[in-house]
């Protein structure tokens, strides 16, 4: 009987099954970081843009101040959307911002939709506490999975004017 | 038959080494290894260049947006028209300028990098009594695509309006398929304005 010299078929399966699953954990922990480092991006777009939705808000009270027509008009308590070329806000509809590749803008009329969408929940406390409560959600979605960012004031009516 | 003959005797009988079928099959699955390999490690170096540049562009454009954001929330009305028309913001060909926080006149802008590389970047000038300081925001690694600024809507003092604006970036890295960003924030300028 010749002497046998090289590897069993078990012991190659073996092996070969080793060396994939090394490779192939090694590789989807790279693809994994990259993925989450995109992530990272639209998180940062999706914070400046709840921070515009929070601005805007701030923005009408101020207006409405030099205007003088109380601090909170327009501002009652409810859903809104906001566009940064509009001096008021919109009911909520639900629609993601567009892009508007030539002005270069996130906006609701020109331009390609994004995943993000935008909520601003405005709830009035002036019976009680004389303060409207801004809450600004900005919602996506990335490889089937939903992320949003929530950010949060309290606008009050402290101008003399 | 004398080729056979000699074929026989040194190949099959007394052979140690390996038979030509052996060493096309070990040719094959080596070279498949290695393919696949090297595959699964250039994706992986693509991916990785992409993801340092994802991180550059993130680093860049929080610092930039921050520190623009405050300066133009912070700005004042420009009362006596030292940085242009008595405004509380005013439009240049390539970005914006306004009177600071600290009285000083500045200006945020897109320019063509000084350094002779082919990038644009973000650039900040400050006006130290008639002595223009000059800083770049962004890095020449990384492109700005655009930069935008919005609509004019009461930077006017004489109107009833209070100042707010709107800044955009269009980010992207130099790298071959690099990562890309658009960012916009809205400001409201903080100080009240009264007329």
């Amino acid at each position: 009987m010749q002497r046998k010299k090289g590897f069993t078929l078990i012991e190659m399966i073996v092996a070969i099954f080793l060396i994939t699953a090394g490779i192939g954990a090694a590789y989807l922990l790279i693809q994994k970081t990259s993925i989450s480092t995109s992530r990272s991006l639209d998180r940062l777009t999706a914070a400046y843009l709840s921070q515009e939705g929070i601005e805007i808000v701030r923005n009408i009270r101020d207006s409405n101040w030099l205007a003088g027509i109380g601090p909170y008009n327009g501002l009652d308590t409810g859903n809104y959307e906001a566009d940064y070329e509009n001096s008021a806000l919109d009911n909520y509809t639900g629609n993601p911002l567009k892009f508007d590749e030539v002005k270069g803008f996130y906006n609701y009329d020109s331009g390609d939709t994004t995943k993000f969408t935008r909520k601003i929940i405005l709830t009035n406390h002036l019976s009680s506490d004389h303060y409207i409560d801004v809450l600004v959600e900005v919602s996506w979605m990335d490889r089937g999975k939903s992320f949003s960012i929530d950010a949060e004031t309290y606008l009050y009516d402290w101008l003399p004017l | 038959m004398k080729i056979k003959h000699i074929l026989n005797n040194s190949f099959s009988k007394k052979s140690n080494g390996f038979s030509l079928v052996e060493v096309l099959v070990t040719l094959f699955v080596f070279s498949l290894i290695i393919t696949i390999t090297m595959g699964i490690f250039v994706s992986v170096l693509k991916m990785q260049k992409r993801a340092q540049s994802a991180i550059k562009i993130s680093n860049e454009a929080s610092y930039a947006m921050e520190y623009m954001s405050r300066a133009i929330r912070m700005a004042q009305y420009d009362e006596n028209g030292n940085c242009g028309a008595n405004l509380n913001y005013e439009k240049t060909s390539d970005g914006i300028k306004f009177k600071g926080y600290d009285g000083k006149c500045r200006q945020f802008s897109c320019e063509l990098d000084s350094g002779g590389t082919n990038v644009y970047r973000l650039k900040e000038i400050i006006d130290n009594g008639g002595v223009l300081q000059e800083n770049y925001l962004t890095s020449s690694e990384l492109n700005i695509v655009s930069f935008n600024v919005g609509p004019e809507y009461g930077w006017n003092p004489t109107d009833d309006i209070q100042p707010r604006i709107t800044i955009s970036l269009e980010i992207k890295g130099i790298t071959k398929n690099p990562a890309e960003l658009k960012i916009q924030t809205t400001l409201s300028q903080r100080n009240i304005d009264r007329h």
